[in-house]
């Protein structure tokens, strides 16, 4: 009977473990970020912030580079927030199928975009705008994110 | 000299065409709106990192079927201005 307790326990741990050990470690998702003002590259923010839901996390921008923290990724939709060159950016309605785009180039302008002209929609406010340029090695084409209202001056401490 | 019979004859094939390949890059637009902020989806329209990535030996060539531009490019990056499809389509 010892003996069979112990088959019987092994059975149940091989069964147990292999799902443990196969399960797919989450990786948290790398993403380059590039920031073009006026088509010049601009260094990008030290930090740029995502919120979902009640759920919110600061993330540290490192030689361009960003890790989406699982919450975020796993999420339905999130915004991207950051400051930068005195602005207030804040883009919402950011899928999950954004982030398998491992390259983002948020382009600012004050007067016009020269690239990627064609997202630009005929009327659109170009001072108060973003355009998000998604690209990567692993998906053809990329896509062009372009959202109105979505740049205010930062207001200074008084 | 006969020029049909080459000195490597595996670079032959390289002589009857471009080489390269060519693909469309689709148009279509998503829009939704969420009080005053619009956010406008579209497919890029360039060559994109993976078109890079992939790039064949020749001239590769990509149209944008949203900007009507046709764009060659190589592994180094694009090749001069990209051209309007009216005007690409002119010799056909």
């Amino acid at each position: 009977m010892k003996g069979r307790g112990k088959f019987g326990l092994g059975l149940v741990a091989a069964f147990l473990l292999p799902p443990m050990f196969c399960s797919p470690q989450e990786k948290p998702v790398e993403i380059r970020l590039t920031i073009k003002y006026n088509d010049q590259n601009v260094p990008p923010p030290d930090h740029v912030s995502f919120s979902s839901g009640g759920y919110a996390a600061i993330v540290e921008v490192k030689s361009g580079k960003f890790e989406v923290p699982a919450e975020i990724s796993r999420a339905k939709t999130r915004c991207l927030a950051a400051i930068i060159l005195g602005s207030q950016i804040q883009m919402c309605s950011l899928s999950q199928s954004e982030f398998a785009y491992e390259s983002w180039t948020l382009y600012l302008a004050d007067r016009r975009y020269r690239d990627h002209t064609y997202a630009v929609p005929k009327g659109a406010k170009i001072r108060s705008s973003c355009m998000l340029v998604l690209d990567s090695e692993r998906i053809d084409p990329g896509q062009v994110i372009f959202q109105t209202h979505c740049r205010s001056k930062v207001e200074s401490p008084r | 000299m006969d020029p049909t019979k080459a000195v490597n004859p595996s670079l032959k094939d390289n002589i009857t065409g471009l080489g390269g390949t060519w693909h469309v890059h689709p148009s279509g637009t998503i829009s939704e709106e969420n009080g005053t902020v619009r956010n406008t989806h579209i497919f890029v329209q360039p060559p994109s990192d993976r078109d890079f990535k992939e790039t064949r030996l020749g001239i590769n060539i990509v149209i944008g079927a949203s900007d009507k531009k046709v764009y060659f490019y190589n592994r180094s990056g694009l090749i001069g201005k990209p051209v309007k499809l009216k005007e690409f389509l002119k010799g056909c």
